[in-house]
């Protein structure tokens, strides 16, 4: 195991990052917290099957952002990575964009649309034939999605985007441990258990 | 052919079927002759077997939910423990498990405060349905197996697997915020778990299942059990898990375990007294 480095899409400018995990934060992790913090709990056995309109709002920014990891990792894969990096990096764009898909599916529109904000932020670190600065670029791309996807996940009303969205955090949660131990980026367990990961503030950077 | 002289019958088959259906239609016209009868309308019994007994229709509630997330949770831990009590292990092996057991009892702990947070009373003892049925001639059969140490590595992403899906759906299910929030994070960390339980078995060869899209045969090692994946599927799967385990029986066959997440059978009840 190596020791953990200082990743390339470190983009915490206001306070210094404390660990590889909290470098999206600047995108602004206050804006999710605060609305989650007025979040109401909801008796689920009254919540409606089907994704109201307030979900679609934010059903729409989690599908930008779903396309947008494919994207990157498409550009990863375009900047030469080979073997198990390829490999990875071509499986998980395909889960994202099935994410996408599923997402836009369930809500009634399409996934056509990505985070052109978050794409240009990410890109260069992605944009790279290095398996080890793909690796960090990469596990702190899905913690950070786990996290944003955590934080929508009490907002919604319907029971169908709790649901997917539930079965989509446990998996972005494992491709960042995979991704950590391909990057031999674990310096201890809790790097392979524990993210600190701040949720993206997606209606201040999405596209509409 | 033989020179034994054919016997015949008065009675033909047809004829014991005529006077079959003759006897039934005679007993329902009777049947039907009766009026104003009154008396027990349930199936009749044969045999001295004891009446059946009607169970309970106890309610489940966000305290039974979280019951039984910590009965899986210290059912995780004591088989956790029966695994390093084999001697099996190696360092690196052992100070996983012992990360395993100290996360599963935090895990324990906290849907233990949920619980009296909703009204109800902490549950700290194993799942007795998931001890009985499954751990129990689960354990018994790692031992015995020819392979040991790929039965207890199976067996522990096994056990993460379902104690994941089994909060991914409670995640779902609790009306409780901090609840959801709480056994969301759990599925977060028990899906790391399984993840790197494999990726540190088996390196590079584990992360994906080939069969991410479905389709094909299950990959197995030499001995025919199916290998495990840190991804398995696209979506967290809340369904059934298979593990094999043990040793061949004389066919060459291991047994399979079936593992689900908690249902009717394996939920902790209000109503349950503690087991331990």
């Amino acid at each position: 195991m190596t020791p953990k480095g200082h990743s390339p899409v470190d983009l915490d400018s206001a306070a210094p990052a404390t660990s590889r995990r909290g470098l999206i934060g600047a995108l602004g992790a206050a804006g999710l917290a605060g609305a989650a913090a007025l979040s109401i709990a909801r008796p689920v056995s009254a919540a409606p099957t089907s994704p109201t309109e307030q979900d679609k709002v934010l059903l729409r920014q989690a599908m930008q952002l779903e396309l947008t990891a494919e994207a990157l990792y498409r550009t990863a894969v375009d900047a030469g990575l080979t073997d198990v990096a390829a490999d990875l990096a071509m499986v998980f764009a395909e889960n994202h964009v099935t994410y996408a898909d599923k997402i836009a599916g369930g809500a009634g529109f399409s996934a056509d649309t990505r985070n052109d904000e978050i794409f240009e932020l990410l890109e260069p670190a992605f944009a790279t034939s290095d398996a080890q600065a793909f690796a960090e670029a990469a596990i702190a791309l899905e913690n950070t999605a786990a996290a944003t996807h955590t934080a929508l996940l009490p907002e919604y009303v319907s029971r169908e985007a709790r649901k997917l969205t539930a079965s989509i955090v446990v998996v972005e949660a494992r491709m960042a441990t995979v991704l950590t131990h391909f990057g031999d980026s674990a310096s201890s367990l809790d790097d392979l258990f524990i993210s600190d990961a701040e949720p993206l503030d997606l209606a201040a950077g999405a596209a509409s | 052919m033989t020179d034994q002289p054919i016997t015949t019958s008065r009675y033909g088959r047809r004829d014991a079927l005529k006077l079959g259906g003759l006897t039934v239609s005679a007993a329902t016209f009777l049947a039907a002759c009766g009026a104003g009868r009154t008396g027990d309308d349930a199936p009749g019994r044969i045999g001295f077997a004891p009446p059946i007994e009607e169970l309970e229709d106890f309610p489940i509630d966000e305290a039974v939910f979280l019951r039984t997330a910590s009965s899986l949770e210290l059912t995780a831990v004591a088989v956790y423990e029966a695994v390093l009590d084999t001697g099996l292990l190696d360092d690196d092996l052992t100070t996983l498990v012992e990360r395993l057991i100290e996360d599963h009892q935090m895990v324990a702990d906290e849907m233990g405060e949920l619980t009296e947070s909703v009204g109800g009373v902490a549950w700290e003892c194993t799942n007795p349905w998931y001890m009985s049925r499954t751990v129990e001639p689960l354990l018994a059969a790692v031992l015995d197996s020819d392979n040991p140490l790929r039965d207890i590595i199976n067996t522990a992403v096994v056990l993460e697997n379902i104690a994941a899906a089994t909060h991914q759906t409670l995640a779902i299910e609790l009306q409780d915020a901090d609840a959801a929030a709480a056994t969301l994070a759990a599925a977060k960390l028990e899906s790391r778990h399984s993840a790197a339980i494999v990726a540190l078995a088996r390196g590079a060869e584990g992360y994906v299942n080939p069969l991410i899209d479905g389709d094909g045969d299950a990959p197995v090692d030499a001995d025919g059990v199916p290998y495990k994946f840190s991804i398995m599927n696209r979506f967290g799967s809340t369904g059934q898990v298979e593990l094999v385990a043990g040793a061949p029986d004389e066919n060459g066959v291991r047994q399979t375990f079936i593992v689900q997440t908690p249902s009717l059978n394996s939920w902790i009840y209000n109503e349950l007294e503690p087991t331990c």
